[in-house]
Parts: C-alpha cells; structure tokens; sequence
C-alpha cells in the first residue's frame, strides 16, 4: 500500500504516456468457462469467434464438464479446450492455463496475455475498438472496468477493499507476464474454496500486488466517470452508453433487492443494446433464462410491458393462430369467445371440456358466435378438467401442428369455492389483458414477432381480491421437473404464474408437450393437482428451453393494480403481521427422526414403539396427577 | 347466496300504471362541519320533481349557507340533536315533524339518507317502475342474507331492504304495527345498534305481518350479498339511479379484497349518464383519507409517451422552477421542451452569480417564453421559493396551470437513488410530448383534477408504510393553521414526494392564501425531516382535497413497469414464504429454540441459565467430536 498512494494514480501514470504506444501483436488469450452441465450457450461461442481475431492462440480451460457438441463448437473457433476439476474459480481455470497448458516458456513469445471468463456478454461493440484504444496507452497491465475502492469490507467487515482491476478481464503486457512477481502470484496462489476467497485472496489483491511491484496500469472504462463504486453493475446502462463491450451476467440473476436499492437501470442498458443492433439479445436470453429464477429475471430486467389498447394500426404478421378455450360450463363460453374475436389474424378455435353432455349447447353457442374462424369442439377426459389437462389430453395434436406460430390458451373455470369478486377479477385480469381489444392482442402478437427468444405471454399475478402465496417448490413440482426435464431453476416463494391463460409459441413449452401425459396423471390428488402443477413449470419449461417470458399490462389494469399492489405494501410494511407463537417442534423433530432413520426400519420401529408407549406413560401420569391436585390448581 | 327475497320479481306483478302517488320524502342529511354538500342539493332537487313535499332531517349542525342552499329545493328542513343515527331522524320525522295524522295525506313516504350519489340515472325510471307494483313498501337495493350474524355474533341477518332508501305505502304506514315499530323504537347508541334494531329487521320485521315488499334493483342478478357495494359496476350498467359513496372511502384492503370497481363505476357514469362527476370529488375529497381514495377509486393513470401528440385546447401554462444547481437547468429544459403547448418560464434561484449564469443560458431560447429570473433567499430551499418567492405569480398571474419543477441533486443520496429520484419526478412529468399532452388532457377532461404527480417513490427508498417520518405531529400542526381538515392517512401519506408536480393554482390556494414568510422556514444548512419544507412537501395534496381539488398520479409506460415489479417483488418478499427447498430434513435446532425462548419469556433468569448451558454443552459436544465451532 505504502508506495501505492491513492489508486487512481496508478490509473492516472498510466494514461500520461499515450504517446509513445507499444503495439501488441501477438496476443494469447485463456478463458476460464464453467456450465454445471457441460452446455456451451452461444454467447460463449460468439465472443470466442469475436476474440479470435484479435489473438493468435486461444485456450478455453473448462471447469468441471463440457459437452462433445460444445467443445466441437469451440474448436471450430480455432481454440483449444482443456478440462480440468471445478475447483479455484475462474482463478484457477487461469492459473490451469497459464501453468499448465501453456507454460512459462510459451507465454513468453506473446505480447499480451488476456485472462477472461464466461461471466459477461460481448462483445456490444467491436473488440478491435477495445485494442485499439488500449494498444495507444503505454501501460503495463489494464482491464475494462474496475472496483472503485477503497471501500468497507463487506466480506469479512474487517479492513479495506481496495481499488482493483475485475479479474473477468484482465490483460498483461510482456513486461508484467516475464516479471517474476507476475509468475510467483500465481505459482504460490492459494487454493480457493468459496467466491469470498475468490475474491479476497485474488480479486481484490492482484492489482494492488503489481502496483507495489511498480507496473502500471489502465482501465479502458474511465472509473472516474460514474459516481458508484462498481460500474460495470451499478451504473451498466451508462457503461453500455459509452460503448463498454461486455455486460455482466450477474445483473440479470442477482437478488433484485440489491438491484432495486441501487437503481439498476438493467432494462435500459438492454434496450440501448437492442437500438444499437450490435449485439443479438438473443444470445443473452438464450443463456440467461437456462440458470435464471424467474421472478429473479422479470424484476431484474422488468420483463412487463404496458402495452397500448388503442386501435391498432399494424396488421400482425402472424399467419396463424390457435386458440383454445376450455370451459366447465357453457355460460362461460360466450365471454371468451367475445375475446377471441379480438384477434385480426385468422385463427382456429376449439373448445374443450370434459363432459359430452356438453356438446350440443357448446356447438350451438360456437355456431351462434359467427366467429371468423375454424371451430370444432372436443371432449375430452373425465379429467382434462383444467386448460393446461385439456392442452395436453385433448389438443396435443394441435398445438403441435408445425401450423401454428403462436397459440393463445383462455379458460372460464372458476376455481372451487371462489367469490364473485375473485372470480371476476380473475377473468377481467386474464382476458383484458390478453384479449380485451383488438390493439391488446395485436401488440401482444407483435411482441411476439419482434423478440424470436420470446416463448410465453401473460398478466402478472393476479393480486386484487387473490392471495398471492403459493408454494412454488412442493415435492410433486419437483419431482415433474425431472420427469419433464426442466432445468430452470424453480421460484421459491411466490412468483408470476399463468394461471391457465396464456400466449405461447409451441416450441416454447416443447418440454410439456413432447410428454405423453395420460388421464392418469390428472388423476386429482389431495395436494398436488397435476393442472397447477403444470401451471407453475410454464415459466421454467419455456426458460429451460431459452425463451422468455414477459407480462403484459393495460395502462388501466396497470392503474387499478398498482394502487392496490402500492396500499398492500405500504400496508405490510407499517402494520406487520405479528410472528407465530412458536409451537414445540414436535413434527419437525419427528421428520428428523425419520429422516435419519430412513435406511434402518428396524431400528425406526423401536424408537417408535418406545415413544408410544412413554407418551403413553406421560399421559397416564399427567391426568392422575391432575385430577388429584386441588381444582383451584388446575 | 343467490336467495331471492321473498317477494315477487317486478314483472309477475305489473299491471297497467296507476295514478301517480302523492309521495313524502324523509332525506336525513348529517355532516359534522354543518355544510351541505352540493350532490345533496343536487339529488333533493331532483327528488322534488316526483314528491309532494320533501322534508330534510338534520341531525346535529347545519350551516347558515347549508340552510340556504337547502331552503331552495325543500320544504322542511328540521335540525335535531346528533342522535340515534338515520334511525331516530326517520322517527322524529315520522312522529314529530309530520305526525301520524298528517301523513294519511300521503300515499307513499321515503325514507332515504345521504350515503348515496345521484340520480346517475332519472328518479323517474325508478318511480315509474315501481309505481306499477302491487307492494306495501320497496327499496333500491338489498342485503342478500340469510348469513351469520357478525354484528351481534348470534343468529343470522335476514336478507333485506337497506335503509339508505326505503319507499313505504299507504296500507303499511296506516298500520298499527308500523306506528308501534317506530313508538318502540330503543335508543340507537353505535352504528350496530342502527343496524340491528332498524336496518336488518326492518324487512323482516313487515314481512312477518303480511306486508309485501319489492326491490328495484333486483339482488338476483347479482350474486353477492351487497350489490350496492360489492357490484356497484353493475347496478349502474343495469341504470340504478344511486352510488353508493362507502367504496370510496371504506378500508382500501376490503375494497381490494371485495373488487370493488370503483373506477369502473365511475367510468360508467361518465358515458352512460349525465350525472356530473364533480359533485363526487367535490365531496368525498373531504371525507376520506387521500391515499384510501387514491386505492379505492384509482386515482392513477398510466398516459401513453408514444403516438401523436393529443389536440388540447389552449390553456395558460407557467412552469416554475427553482434552480439552485445551474449546471442542472439544461436537463431541466429538455424535458420542459416536452410541453406542447406554449409556456411562460418563471426561474428563482439563490444568489445573483446563478442569476447571470442562468439568464446567459435562457438567452437564446425560443421555444418558450422566460419572464423572470428572481434571487430568492435560501431558506426553506424549493418550498419557500414557490409559497414566499412565487406567490405573487401563481395568485395573480392568470395562469390555468403550473408546472413545478427544481434542480434535483439529492447529494445526500447515492448516486443510483438520487438518479431515479430525479428521473421519477422529470420522466413522469415530462416525459415526451405524447405523454404530456395526455397529461394536460387529464385536466382538459375533468374540471376537478387539481394535482397530478408521480406516485410515492419507492425505488431505493423506505417510503411506504413510513413517509410520514418525523412529520406527522408537525402535518397536524401546520394543517390546522392553514385550515386544513382532510382525515389524515395512517402511514403513508398521498403525497409529491421531491415537490415537483402539476397543479392548478385554485388548487392549492390554503399553501398560498397563508402569507408564509422567509422566516417561518429554517435557516441552512439546518434543513432535516420534521421541519416546514418537509411537513408541507406532505400538506400539498392535503391542500388539493381541502380545497375540493382531486389529486391523479401519473407514470410513463416504462416507469409503471419498472416500478410494478419492484413493489411485487418486495410485496411477494413479504408474503411470501423465504423458505428454500430442503432436501436433508435437519435437527429442527432453530424451531426449539424458538419455542424455548417464547416459553422463557417471563423468566429472563431462567432463559439465562438455559442458554449457558445450552452454549456449553455445546462447545463440549464440539470439542469431543472434533468439530470446529
């Protein structure tokens, strides 16, 4: 620290000398890439491609697994891939490759050796702008953003942070790699266990290391610039603006609390991608909604759109429509036709329900509706009794019909028991929003068209006259997403659910449709009803897959819910609902028992019998000693 | 739920119409100030057509302008002690004012009372509806029952006819029964006593006798229990003539809970009838706390910031903008230019250095007219240089509205949140000519709109539940000096945050008639929460519903949805359950705790003792079996 001084001098020494450049050439870049199961997303590939032209040997060290079809991708690219354990981090991936794979002596014939990972997308704009500007400043090492310390540790809350380049990024320069400091770092590197130790033994030391070593260094990102300690995530928008080449990964799947404190302006740095044209958000949804809970993603990168209900003045491109509609009565029946009418491209309908006495009073009322459309009604299984079991138990063949680009899913069931009030706003909140003008379902069409990774349409949860508590990760859920082979991670506590209602690309829900699902699984159970169930995997179905889901509001249903979303809150928060009296942990110390029981049966029925009967004994005594202790006692 | 009342639907018993009725009114008006507001005027007024004499029954006070108001659309008017609610109005008018003998004169007497809006649809579809029915008495709406009782928590209430407007005919009022149900009349103490001696047992009560009784609007076609609450949407599409005014300032949770579509209802009246909106916030605005009218009825709008910008007619527009930070005047302008309407600029700032720098920059502009650039004293910072600094402007300078804008820089604030901070309060005021010329026609389409601005922020900053702070005391203080009465809200206050908003000067006249000086605000840099800038920063749209003025919040497209789900996300934080999936069951080690210390609460000493031994066997655990603590 002693002949460090302040850390921008180290920045500003390095900027002074941009007159006498020292053209790098020959460059050598190691990406350090991890996946838990091996896929390599195109963006990986694409900045690969993008980085190539820039280096002449490029390692990738993989962390862990990569899959033949990954790594036949990357080599295309002209890199070579080395797997090494998923262990160190990134650090070590760069260690693996420096050490290992290339060796001391080859490092030498280069340049500038770049270190880098897969925790960021690029490049947003060309790379050769990034060489180009970095090769014009005569410094020793640099990278593209730093950590503005020094700021509290709040890691170990003891001591500093200090400024440093972030180790996604890094480049040296001859005269650091041949240093012997540069190789004793990272012959002695320690080994790291956890991303806190990532941080703190590497991270946050190695620039400070070099500087005492008296190498200079530069940031193509002027720290000086943003007014936060961290601007590659806090200020990401402005950096984007400024033609920052990478963004970072973490925005989108971080605690959106943080984001929120700090005013994260993640949706706008993603919408100046989208304007520039530059950089195919594609390759960003493709990978982000894989390891993303949704709730997560749509906070983060506010995946809701007020969309206009005016009059359209676009016809949609979409050539055709299904729509499906089921009902469990056929007063419902009308209503949601009236929605479907709204459509202005042609569409096919059918109707479904699960009890054939229904059919007539259904084909009169369809054929009554004089709908612009092909119609048919289907009866389905006693239990395909919910959108989603007819979906799948009676329309299967249709969704999948390579006919169709998009398919919009409305029902009239109303939910055991429910009010009035739930009831109607259920129905107001899911047809007005996907259904209630004709501008409504154009623009929801057009949203369609214009975002190819865009799988899945709806309103945000239903709140008004609706709790808003669901369990998003009960055992059946689970136990489907394996059957169904969805990766995505769950929501854990409540989230945005279609609830049966919905527009949908099939190739989107492909998981849930390539499944033979049987009457069987429809079966009702006491708590796990296949139809909400599937309710809930929509979101991580359609993420698995790489597409997207937005939420769509009418700017009225956006008023009317704001209100009442913004009194609930307020409400909650100044009134909060008092803690539950703990109860004795009987039940949990049970499943313990059980739990770590599991394996020894025998063993299970002792315990248990024993426990019987000293309740038994403890009860016995309990009443007679308080039926002979004086009443006034008791 | 879907029982009928047992009477005979309307049809089954039409016949061919009848001579009109010679009708007593009974209206029971009650307002604690005395005034009378201008929808009772209206409604008496129009209920005089189809009566012979219309009696009102005051309970309490009534006002010299009240009693003048009223003496030019009734007959009667009758001031009594504030007793007994509607009920003991009815009795005393029945027996006192009009006696048994003199209502013989009539064939039908209503008993009706101010907890309703209209007519939003003619009194006379109603009269000559029901003037064809074969019935002892009849109501507008009903109460579906039977269900549990939860006002006296034993037996059921009946279905029935509610008392806010109940038409009694001659063969019922001449009856015995009817003069002993009001001689035996017990004292009406509360609000349940009112609905259990009269209103739930009213119905009941004649029914029991023989009497018949009919509802205009028929309760079968709604299946809830209240449908003059709980589907007030749909009584007025079906032309009920009433609205209720209870959705509007009832507990916002039971209007969410119920879907009350206020706003619907609303909407309904402004296309389908000819009832003037006015009369509603003219009135409500003084009964109910802001924020709950703001949830119950929505008074938010979402313009859309794309497409042509909407035709306005011409209004006089100032914008006054108090420039502390010049260097900010620039990024102030830009969104200033998004007015598409010409404007006067009035600028203050605080010292004559800014002044020279701030003309230099207004020099060359032409999109809009500069008037002034005044020096104003730094004290009370944005606030006073509107209410002290401005006043003479926004009094007498005959403008229509006013667009209050400053130089945001929040230095207290990190940069994320003072940078939303000001985009909240520029973007959703000003955010592109399509947005504010759908803002403007805000006050374009209702008169009574008085104040438009972004909602609370809440992005990076605790306000909800909480933005009171430490203004509360000083709120209630400042209110009374400047004659304000609106019922405060509980915890979070309608309120423009960062001062910047639209108004009307009408509007907020109590902020400007009160001749505030340079010295009732604080000198800096002492300027904290508690003080006058921050107690009235909370009062403006208090002053906006005191003087009648109805406040909107509005936000851009794009900033509803970022600030949409955020509030879902943190609501959704709170309900819901942060409870990761398990895998491994674990010793329910934290559960016992719990319950140790709940049961231990008394006995600190005891919980102690536990505790201690509970660390150290511990540790001993841990040392024998090696693991580290």
């Amino acid at each position: 620290m002693k002949n460090m001084g302040p850390w921008w001098t180290g920045y500003a020494a390095s900027t002074r000398g941009a007159n006498t450049p020292v053209a790098p050439t020959r460059r050598l870049a190691i990406y350090a890439f991890y996946d838990s199961v091996g896929h390599v997303p195109d963006y990986v590939t694409f900045k690969l491609k993008a980085l190539k032209e820039h280096v002449e040997k490029l390692v990738v060290v993989v962390n862990g697994v990569i899959d033949d079809d990954g790594r036949a991708r990357i080599e295309a690219i002209g890199a070579s891939v080395h797997v090494r354990p998923n262990t160190g981090y990134d650090i070590w991936g760069y260690r693996f490759g420096l050490i290992e794979v290339v060796g001391w002596n080859q490092v030498d014939h280069f340049d500038e050796v770049l270190l880098l990972n897969s925790t960021f997308y690029g490049p947003l704009y060309p790379f050769s702008e990034l060489f180009g500007e970095m090769e014009s400043r005569d410094t020793d090492f640099w990278g593209i953003t730093g950590f503005k310390g020094p700021v509290p540790n709040g890691f170990t809350f003891q001591g500093m942070i200090s400024f440093h380049i972030q180790s996604y990024f890094m480049a040296f320069r001859k005269r650091v790699t041949s240093s012997r400091a540069f190789r004793d770092w990272w012959e002695l590197l320690p080994p790291l266990d956890s991303y806190v130790e990532a941080v703190l033994k590497h991270e946050t030391r190695f620039t400070e290391f070099l500087a005492q070593q008296g190498f200079r260094y530069s940031l193509y990102c002027d720290p000086l610039r943003y007014k936060v300690v961290n601007p590659a995530f806090d200020v990401l928008d402005l950096l984007v603006e400024h033609r920052c080449p990478i963004l970072k990964r973490r925005a989108f799947f971080h605690e959106p609390l943080y984001l929120e404190l700090n005013n994260v302006e993640l949706n706008r740095a993603v919408d100046i991608i989208r304007r520039n044209g530059t950089y195919d958000l594609a390759l960003i949804w493709s990978d982000i909604t894989r390891t993303t809970r949704p709730v997560d993603l749509y906070t983060n990168a506010t995946q809701l759109e007020v969309i206009s209900p005016e009059e359209p003045t676009s016809t949609p491109k979409t050539r055709r429509v299904l729509v499906l509609a089921h009902v469990d009565n056929p007063s419902q029946l009308p209503e949601l036709l009236t929605a479907a009418k709204n459509i202005t491209v042609p569409f096919d309908l059918i109707v479904t329900a699960n009890d054939e006495t229904l059919r007539p009073k259904l084909q009169a009322l369809q054929a009554e509706a004089k709908l612009p459309a092909s119609s048919e009604v289907r009866i389905g299984h006693r239990n395909a009794s919910g959108a989603l079991s007819a979906m799948m138990l009676t329309c299967r063949d249709a969704v999948t019909d390579p006919n169709y680009e998009l398919v919009c899913s409305i029902h009239g069931a109303t939910i055991t028991g429910a009010t009035f009030a739930r009831d109607r706003q259920f129905k107001k909140h899911h047809l007005g929003n996907l259904l209630g003008t004709q501008g409504v379902a154009t623009r929801i069409m057009e949203l369609f068209e214009d975002d190819p990774s865009l799988g899945v349409v709806m309103p945000p949860t239903v709140h008004i006259a609706h709790s808003t508590r669901r369990d998003h990760q009960s055992p059946g859920t689970v136990e489907w997403t394996k059957t169904l082979g969805i990766t995505a991670p769950l929501d854990i506590f409540t989230a945005e659910t279609p609830a049966g209602m919905f527009w949908f690309r099939p190739r989107a829900l492909r998981l849930l449709l390539d499944f033979k699902f049987e009457p069987l699984h429809f079966e009702p159970q006491p708590n796990e009803y296949l139809e909400l169930i599937l309710r809930r995997l929509v979101w991580p179905a359609a993420h698995t897959v790489g597409h997207t889901v937005k939420c769509v509001l009418t700017p009225a249903s956006m008023a009317a819910n704001y209100v009442k979303l913004e009194y609930k809150l307020q409400k909650s928060i100044a009134e909060p609902i008092p803690p539950r009296k703990p109860d004795f942990p009987r039940g949990e110390l049970k499943a313990f028992v059980r739990d770590r029981l599991a394996d020894r049966p025998s063993t299970l029925a002792v315990v248990e019998t024993s426990f019987r009967a000293a309740r038994g004994l403890f009860r016995a005594a309990k009443t007679m000693t308080s039926t002979l202790a004086p009443r006034e006692l008791r | 739920m879907n029982a009928p009342l047992t009477t005979k639907s309307a049809a089954t018993v039409a016949e061919a119409r009848p001579p009109r009725p010679r009708r007593l009114v009974l209206y029971m008006f009650y307002n604690p100030t005395g005034e009378v507001p201008e929808y009772v005027i209206y409604k008496l007024k129009k209920l005089r057509e189809h009566v012979v004499k219309l009696a009102v029954v005051c309970n309490g006070v009534l006002s010299a302008g009240g009693r003048e108001a009223l003496e030019k659309v009734v007959d009667v008017i009758h001031v009594r002690q504030n007793e007994g609610f509607d009920v003991w109005a009815y009795r005393e008018g029945l027996i006192d004012l009009i006696g048994w003998k003199d209502l013989e004169k009539y064939d039908e007497v209503l008993l009706a009372n101010y907890t309703f809006y209209g007519p939003i649809f003619p009194f006379s579809e109603m009269f000559d509806k029901m003037d064809r029915q074969d019935v002892d008495f009849w109501g507008l709406t009903s109460f579906v029952g039977p269900t549990p009782n939860f006002f006296s928590g034993k037996g059921f209430i009946p279905s029935h006819i509610q008392s806010h407007f109940i038409a009694i005919r001659k063969r019922m009022f001449s009856s015995d029964s009817f003069h002993e149900y009001w001689e035996q009349m017990p004292p009406i103490r509360t609000y349940v006593d009112s609905v259990l001696q009269h209103e739930t047992r009213f119905t009941d009560f004649f029914e029991k006798q023989g009497f018949k009784s009919s509802v205009y609007c028929d309760p079968t076609r709604y299946p809830v229990a209240q449908a003059a609450y709980e589907a007030v949407d749909l009584l007025l599409e079906d032309r009920c003539p009433i609205l209720k005014r209870k959705p509007f300032f009832n507990d916002p949770s039971n209007v969410d809970a119920s879907d009350v579509e206020v706003a619907r209802a609303l909407e309904i009246v402004r296309e389908k009838s000819d009832y003037d909106i006015d009369l509603i916030w003219k009135d409500i605005t003084a009964v109910s706390k802001p924020r709950d009218l703001y949830s119950n009825s929505t008074l938010f709008e979402v313009p859309l910031d794309t497409g042509p910008v909407v035709q306005l007619n011409p209004v006089k527009i100032a914008v006054l903008a108090h420039v502390f930070y010049p260097e900010l005047l620039e990024e102030m302008l830009g969104y200033a230019r998004n007015i598409p309407l010409h404007f006067d600029l009035y600028v203050t700032t605080s010292t004559e250095e800014k002044k020279q720098q701030i003309v230099r920059l207004l020099a060359n502009e032409k999109s809009f007219t500069t008037r002034e650039v005044r020096v104003v004293q730094n004290r009370g910072r944005d606030v006073s240089a509107l209410l002290v600094g401005l006043r003479d402007v926004v009094m007498n300078g005959g403008y229509d509205l006013f667009c209050r804008l400053h130089s945001k820089a929040s230095p207290q604030d990190t940069f994320g949140m003072a940078r939303h901070f000001k985009e909240h309060l520029y973007e959703n005021l000003l955010g592109s000519p399509a947005y504010v010329s759908r803002l403007l026609a805000i006050f374009e389409r209702e008169k009574r709109v008085g104040i438009i601005f972004p909602p609370t922020i809440h992005i990076g900053y605790h306000t909800l539940g909480r933005s009171w702070f430490n203004n509360k005391d000083g709120a209630h203080h400042w209110a009374s000096e400047l004659g304000i009465s609106i019922p405060f809200d509980e915890h979070t206050p309608l309120c423009a945050h960062g001062s910047m908003y639209w108004f009307r000067p009408a509007a907020l006249l109590p902020l400007f008639k009160h001749q505030f000086k340079w010295t009732d605000f604080p000198e800096e840099p002492h300027y904290a929460d508690g003080d006058l800038p921050h107690v009235i920063e909370r009062l403006v749209v208090y002053a906006a519903h005191e003087s009648r003025y109805v406040a909107r919040c509005v936000l851009t497209p794009r900033n509803a949805a970022k600030n949409y789900v955020n509030l879902e996300y943190k609501l959704h934080r709170r309900m819901g359950d942060v409870r990761a999936a398990r895998t491994v069951v674990s010793f329910p080690i934290q559960q016992l705790k719990e319950f140790a210390i709940h049961r231990f609460s008394a006995f600190p000493r005891a919980l102690q003792v536990v505790r201690k031994s509970y660390s150290s066997i511990r540790s001993l655990t841990k040392m024998m079996t090696g693991t580290n603590p």
